[in-house]
């Protein structure tokens, strides 16, 4: 337990331990931060607005394809939708939101239109009338 | 003293262009001390300056009647009223003063304080109420030791002449009264610890709640202000002189800017004490010291 | 003139005081913001000074969802700050309600009551994050031409009635 004064010299002695003004800490690893989801892999299950805590994410599904959104400014980083994704196409970057100054300004979405089901000729034989 | 020395004095040097930025510098010596005694790089040197200047285009409320023309006028009034004390300190004791100035040099550094008090009360906010009791009773309880400090020293020295008064005397009676004067100032200056009286967390600013714009700079430049009266006044009685005018300056300034380093850094270094222990540690100094310097007092007379 | 309006706005950018006002939040988001003013962060090197009073402030920073009970004082400390004026939305709860939206005791975000210039997102958001945002407040303080909200203008934020339901159900409605 250090006395006031021997703490005042240790102090001065130290120096500044302060970050000047533009100079971030490092960012240790298992951060969560933005959610990031692979398109490519994504199939508009839905999971991940569902169990989203805050409604930040939302999924609307189109007769062909879908549009997942995310907003970070609503985001409480909880880390449930990566967590429930079943295809593991979401991944939470360790970059932390930045500051903005319009409503809704981080919003972000991607469109996923469906491919088209190529004519498959039914293979199973049709029931026989019965007789 | 002549009237043009007066005005001169008053207003270039050591009055209005010379102690507001040197009132400016004082504030940015006890914001770096306290910063750099807890790790931290603390403000640029010309902050006091910015915050000034944005104070004056900041808008202040409206008040009506005798409440606006009195909250207006104790701001301007401290700072005219330390503007009135530096010109009387004793810098060079040779450029003359006038019998009984100490007691004048008392009453303008003690006004500040009544201004601060009055604020309060005037502004009618309940935070301002609760901060004016809180300055008032430790004001009360400091300058019972601040009061009967200076009347020893004046007494050893048999002078109530600041211009006698400023070659000091190598008499303990003299020491122990600066000591004790150096004790008052942290409560004049509402320094931790005895800063109850503007504590944030708990009463959101005290007696100057209800103010912005161009009266809280008077505010700020009033307290800078103090910072040099105080200062000044306390090493004006106690450094050696060596009757080079340049010489004497530097050592001057020297040992106040040390003496505000000094007591910025026991204000990083302490908390702040609720308003019945403060008054409690003047009241026990007071009664103990003021016994020692009575009855000196009352030795030393011729 | 023009150099006494530079010499203004320069210090107002240079000279932010800032008054905290929590409006319901967990304190998440408080603690996070009285982390930047210790050491390691230090927000006086930019000349930031946390104030006790709203009438010496010049930045507003407010936290949590706007409960119900909180309401008038929100609008109360808005109009002792004086002109000219930054309001900080922290955390994402002021600037969304974040998991609260659609509670009954919950008057939604701070953008629904008194007009926002910065919003700072995070759950709770870093300090150097809400030094950003504080720094991006000051810079606005000094550069634009800020005037006097009148009663009629604040009136105007009403129609953002209901943003989070409607949002959600029709996916992503912007704000007008």
């Amino acid at each position: 337990m250090k006395s006031i004064v021997q703490l005042l010299i240790h102090n001065l002695h130290e120096g500044s331990i302060t970050l000047p003004y533009p100079e971030r800490p490092a960012i240790l690893g298992a951060y969560r931060g933005m959610v990031q989801n692979a398109p490519e892999e994504c199939t508009g299950c839905g999971l991940c607005a569902y169990v989203c805590t805050s409604s930040a994410i939302t999924v609307q599904r189109a007769a062909d394809g879908f549009r997942w959104s995310y907003d970070p400014g609503k985001c409480t980083f909880c880390a449930r939708c990566t967590q429930r994704c079943p295809k593991q196409s979401l991944t939470m970057m360790d970059t932390r939101p930045p500051v903005y100054q319009q409503l809704g300004g981080l919003k972000q979405f991607h469109d996923v239109k469906k491919k088209k089901k190529p004519a498959v000729p039914p293979s199973n034989p049709q029931p026989e009338a019965a007789n | 003293m002549q009237i043009t020395t007066a005005i001169l004095r008053l207003l270039i040097f050591p009055g209005l262009f010379f102690a507001v930025p040197a009132a400016w510098f004082f504030l940015y010596v006890e914001r770096k001390t306290i910063a750099r005694m807890q790790q931290r790089i603390g403000p640029p040197l010309l902050q006091p300056f910015y915050d000034f200047v944005k104070l004056l285009g900041k808008e202040s409320p409206k008040y009506h009647h005798i409440q606006d023309l009195l909250l207006k006028l104790w701001p301007a009034l401290s700072v005219a009223v330390l503007l009135a004390a530096l010109a009387l300190i004793p810098v060079f004791p040779s450029k003359g003063g006038f019998s009984g100035d100490l007691i004048l040099l008392i009453t303008l550094l003690e006004l500040p304080s009544i201004f601060y008090m009055l604020a309060g009360f005037t502004s009618r906010s309940v935070y301002g109420k609760v901060g004016s009791m809180r300055e008032a009773s430790l004001s009360l309880s400091s300058n019972l030791l601040f009061l009967t400090a200076v009347m020893m020293i004046a007494v050893s020295a048999h002078t109530f002449r600041l211009s006698e008064l400023a070659v000091p005397a190598a008499s303990a009676a003299r020491w122990l009264g600066v000591a004790a004067i150096v004790l008052c100032i942290p409560a004049k200056l509402r320094l931790n610890p005895f800063s109850t009286s503007s504590a944030e967390q708990e009463i959101y600013s005290g007696p100057l709640t209800e103010y912005s714009g161009s009266d809280l700079a008077l505010w700020e430049l009033a307290h800078g202000l103090e910072w040099l009266a105080l200062s000044g006044f306390v090493v004006s009685l106690s450094f050696p002189r060596t009757g080079f005018i340049l010489a004497d300056a530097g050592i001057f300034a020297f040992l106040c800017i040390a003496l505000v380093v000094v007591l910025a850094t026991v204000a990083a270094a302490t908390a702040r004490l609720t308003i019945d222990r403060s008054v409690r540690f003047y009241w026990r100094w007071s009664v103990a010291l003021a016994v020692v310097f009575l009855a000196s007092a009352v030795l030393f007379r011729r | 003139m023009k150099l006494l309006e530079n010499l203004l706005n320069h210090c107002r950018t240079k000279s932010p005081w800032l008054f905290h006002m929590n409006s319901g939040s967990c304190n998440g988001c408080d603690i996070e913001l009285v982390a930047s003013i210790a050491p390691r962060y230090d927000v006086e090197q930019l000349g930031i000074h946390l104030e006790g009073s709203p009438r010496h402030a010049d930045i507003l920073c407010i936290t949590g969802p706007v409960t119900y009970n909180t309401l008038n004082a929100v609008k109360t400390v808005y109009g002792q700050v004086p002109h000219p004026k930054a309001v900080v939305a922290l955390g994402s709860c002021a600037a969304s309600c974040n998991a609260f939206a659609g509670s009954p005791t919950v008057v939604g975000p701070l953008h629904r009551h008194i007009p926002v210039d910065v919003y700072v997102p995070g759950c709770p958001p870093r300090p150097d994050a809400i030094i950003e945002g504080i720094a991006k407040a000051a810079e606005l303080l000094g550069r634009t031409e800020r005037k006097p909200l009148t009663d009629d203008d604040l009136k105007d934020l009403e129609p953002c009635a209901g943003l989070c339901e409607a949002e959600r159900a029709e996916g992503d409605a912007p704000c007008k």
